[in-house]
């Protein structure tokens, strides 16, 4: 790794850094977790698709599989966490349902959908979404329904006030995802039970 | 010309890009590298890429590979040809993103060296003009472009097209298996539409037998993660 690189965030799996790269400002994280199965091999389908699916993530520059680094875009924009925080701009349900459908569409399941994994664009103003790190592929129902309940909980927890909000994001997700009833029925028994299923037997 | 320096690879030097234009012998550069003419240690590029910074990204991914040991190529320079390609296919890329006999355009990459020295080797080899690389936009073909990345027809922003060539160069697969990904070889993702079938079918009958299933399923050792 470079000498400008500075650390920006420790978590108990990864670290994340900024650093100057290839005239570019690139994030890099870095994953040390033993436990980690195929590091970054199995993501690599994961980033295809959604590209092809137009949902804005931060753009892949270089992966390193030999030192376990992902080298990626530095997005300037804000989090939406603190945005609804601040209690700006709350028009965004519509960009988030959005985003969340196009992702569905193509399989791919986030895994830790929070306000704080969500961005916006400076530039552009449009919704980034970041972290694909317990992403996975799955075109069961039941996955996306669980993908929608953990950006709810989320957001009851960091946002009491804007439930709203949710149901918004759920309008736009409906609307522009055309396999979605099936899900949002799905959503409603994950509602009642919670993340885990239901062990009988 | 440009000159770069890789944060990653302070030890390999600066790495020096020329743009040629108007070249007439290209066919016989390309027969030289293909005998191996130890004279041409340059990489060799057909000019109708997108943006210098796609280059910078083959670049960094060929010096990575030659300082773990992993080149896929004979050498730096093949490689940094190899590495603008999206998949795999080593042949494919060397035809593609190589000059061809009829190549006028083309980019020229040394690592290490003096420029100096360089550039007047360089304008001894090839019989063209010398030009700045802000030109290079206009060499750029981008409906060739969009089929070698498979780019979507309907993204023409030229911001969001280098966007997805980077993302998919930085994630080269092999040439198989992700047929969303992948459209034009879905019939070589069986795998994929294999898994895909099972997962749906598990759906299906978790749907209608519900929790029983689930008793079933650890029975036969069938579970989530192996569908999913």
């Amino acid at each position: 790794m470079t000498e400008n690189a500075i650390l920006i965030k420790q978590g108990a799996e990864a670290r994340v850094y900024t650093t100057p790269f290839l005239t570019k400002k690139a994030i890099i994280k870095e994953r040390f977790g033993k436990a980690y199965r195929h590091p970054i091999l199995d993501k690599k389908l994961t980033a295809r698709r959604i590209t092809q699916a137009r949902v804005d993530t931060p753009v892949l520059y270089f992966v390193d599989m030999e030192n376990n680094k992902i080298y990626m875009e530095f997005i300037e924009g804000k989090v939406v966490k603190d945005l609804i925080l601040e209690n700006k701009e709350i028009k965004k349900a519509e960009k988030i349902g959005i985003a969340i459908a196009r992702m569905h569409s193509v399989d791919v399941i986030h895994g830790d959908l929070t306000t704080s994994n969500l961005l916006l664009r400076d530039s552009n103003k449009s919704l980034v979404v970041i972290d694909f790190g317990l992403s996975y592929i799955s075109s069961l129902p039941e996955d996306k329904a669980v993908d929608l309940y953990v950006l709810e909980r989320a957001f009851l927890s960091t946002h009491p006030n804007f439930e709203n909000m949710f149901a918004e994001i759920l309008e736009a997700y409906a609307k522009n995802y055309k396999a979605s009833k099936e899900i949002l029925a799905k959503f409603a028994d994950v509602r009642l039970r919670g993340r885990k299923r239901n062990m009988v037997g | 010309m440009q000159t770069h320096s890789f944060e990653l690879f302070p030890d390999r030097g600066l790495i020096h890009i020329f743009l040629f234009s108007e070249v007439k012998n290209s066919s016989e550069l390309r027969k030289r590298l293909l005998s191996h003419d130890t004279e041409l240690s340059y990489a060799f590029i057909n000019a109708r890429i997108l943006d210098v910074f796609q280059l910078l990204i083959a670049i960094n991914c060929a010096l990575h590979n030659e300082k773990c040991s992993i080149l896929k190529t004979r050498n730096i320079n093949s490689e940094i040809v190899y590495n603008l390609s999206p998949n795999t296919n080593i042949n494919e890329a060397l035809r593609r993103f190589g000059i061809s006999d009829d190549s006028t355009n083309i980019i020229v990459v040394k690592v290490g060296g003096e420029a100096n020295e360089i550039k007047s080797h360089l304008t001894s080899l090839i019989q063209g003009t010398e030009t700045s690389l802000e030109n290079l936009f206009k060499f750029g073909d981008l409906g060739i472009i969009k089929k070698y990345y498979r780019v979507d027809n309907k993204v023409n922003d030229v911001k969001e097209i280098l966007n997805i060539i980077v993302g998919s160069m930085a994630v080269k697969i092999e040439i198989t298996a992700d047929p969303i990904s992948n459209p034009l070889l879905a019939s070589g993702g069986c795998s994929v539409y294999f898994k895909k079938t099972l997962s749906k079918l598990i759906d299906k009958v978790v749907k209608e037998f519900g929790d029983k299933m689930i008793l079933a399923s650890i029975t036969f050792g069938l579970n989530r993660s192996t569908a999913g």
